[in-house]
């Protein structure tokens, strides 16, 4: 990729326009209850974790992702459901994720807390 | 009742039918945390702070899985970015010493700097940590004239990490001691140089992460699922010892009946490696059932850091809610315009 003098990467003619995180494709195949979502700038690191989530949703007939070429980062979300907007859903499928992961954070922290007490004379060996 | 059980075959491998509690549809409205996730459990098996083994039970795979990907790509660290290399008369060519430097693992906490900015020309005490290394090789006056052991002819023969002098920029003195500002390891060999070269030379680390590049890699972080083994029937005599020995060693052990047979008994399968040698020998292959349970995650941290592995764990965690974080305002920004239409 081009570097510049300064040694950081120089950013492509088309890369100037600012990209929106989150899109939507549009044509036959989309309308308000089956979308494709877009997002930028991400990976199957939040792609299989939040489709993951999506389908545990009862409303949701289908619902997966694809990166659709590995040269550029993004995913394409695509979310078909039962008479409830599909943004709604990707929504609610987000809070819960960052519900669970806030959750399991302060799993962390707690089990971290009560491991570090059980076993203080390691803590003393360091 | 099925579980999804993951079944290691000679040859293939199955799914059982049915999945682990965590897959099915639920209706998930209007329960606290608490009920929702009262089937799980995080538990620490091993913690120092450079490993950490940690059991996620219950959890969706693909959730373990990211917290894998965000430690080995998105959590920062600080390595050598940019070389000044004043005067380098050693064999070691300028470039081979450039990308050996970078590789050196600092103590420097990310947490107390900042991404550099792409066009930033200044190195600031905000974004950057300086190093000099000089050093020069140069017979040692003492030594004996039938000495052949270069290490004793030479002063400064090898150049050591030890070797990288911080230099503090800004008021980054009020703020660190010099004592976390070394690379993590004393002893790391950069070059060797023989008598009457030299090596002059500034550097700068930056923060970065891990999917720029491989030095920014804060630690190692790999996961499996817990295996477990049964045994369909009763194995007893050379039959037993022939299992033990296909399965990794205290995973099966032979125990006497009160008759005086030998009959082999699973104590503990969570240390197998699921080699399934088992299946190399016909006579006792019928006689375990070699399966793994998906949604019992054994994860494994190892920091190369500053950070401990908890704290690697914890930021990754971090990271991925602020991924969700910034996908909820991107779709409330949506959301807002359209109840304004």
């Amino acid at each position: 990729m081009p570097v510049g003098p300064d040694g950081f990467r120089v950013q492509n003619a088309n890369e100037g326009d600012s990209k929106n995180k989150l899109e939507w494709l549009v044509g036959p195949g989309q309308d308000e209850y089956c979308r494709t979502f877009v997002i930028n700038e991400e990976d199957h690191t939040l792609g299989n974790a939040l489709k993951h989530i999506i389908i545990q949703n009862p409303a949701v007939s289908f619902c997966g992702y694809t990166v659709p070429h590995p040269m550029e980062r993004k995913i394409h979300v695509r979310i078909q459901t039962n008479k409830v907007p599909a943004v709604q859903v990707l929504r609610q499928a987000l809070k819960e994720l960052k519900e669970q992961n806030e959750f399991i954070r302060q799993m962390i922290k707690d089990e971290v807390k009560r491991y570090q007490e059980a076993h203080p004379e390691e803590e003393n060996m360091e | 009742m099925s579980s999804g059980k993951i079944v290691l075959k000679e040859f293939q491998l199955d799914q059982e039918p049915g999945s682990p509690v965590t897959s099915k549809k639920k209706k998930n409205k209007d329960k606290s945390p608490e009920e929702k996730y009262a089937g799980c459990k995080i538990e620490i098996i091993n913690m120092d702070d450079r490993d950490l083994e940690i059991d996620f039970i219950g959890f969706h795979i693909s959730l373990v899985n990211a917290y894998r990907r965000i430690v080995l790509a998105e959590v920062a660290t600080m390595a050598i970015e940019k070389v000044y290399m004043y005067n380098n008369t050693s064999i070691v060519q300028d470039e081979v010493l450039a990308h050996r430097l970078g590789l050196v693992p600092l103590k420097v906490d990310p947490r107390f700097f900042e991404f550099r900015n792409k066009d930033e020309t200044e190195w600031g005490a905000q974004d950057s940590v300086k190093y000099e290394l000089k050093v020069k090789c140069s017979k040692k006056p003492g030594a004996a004239p039938d000495e052949t052991d270069p290490d004793n002819l030479y002063v400064n023969r090898k150049v050591l990490s030890s070797s990288l002098k911080w230099v503090p920029l800004g008021n980054q003195t009020d703020i660190f001691q010099e004592a976390n500002m070394q690379p993590l390891h004393q002893d790391i060999l950069l070059a060797k140089m023989n008598s009457g070269h030299e090596i002059i030379l500034e550097v700068y680390a930056v923060k970065g992460i891990g999917s720029d590049h491989a030095k920014f890699q804060p630690g190692l972080s790999w996961y499996r699922l817990l295996p477990e083994i049964e045994l369909t029937r009763e194995v007893e005599g050379e039959q037993a010892v022939l299992l033990q020995k296909c399965f990794s060693p205290g995973v099966i052990e032979i125990n006497p009946t009160p008759e005086g047979k030998k009959v082999a008994k699973v104590v503990d399968a969570r240390n197998d490696a699921c080699s399934r040698n088992v299946f190399q020998y016909d006579s006792i292959k019928d006689s375990v059932k070699l399966t793994r349970k998906p949604d019992h995650v054994i994860f494994y941290i190892e920091s190369h850091s500053a950070l401990k592995s908890f704290e690697i764990l914890e930021e990754s965690l971090n990271i991925m809610i602020g991924k969700c974080d910034t996908l909820l305002t991107e779709i409330d920004k949506y959301t807002d315009t359209e109840a304004e239409k």
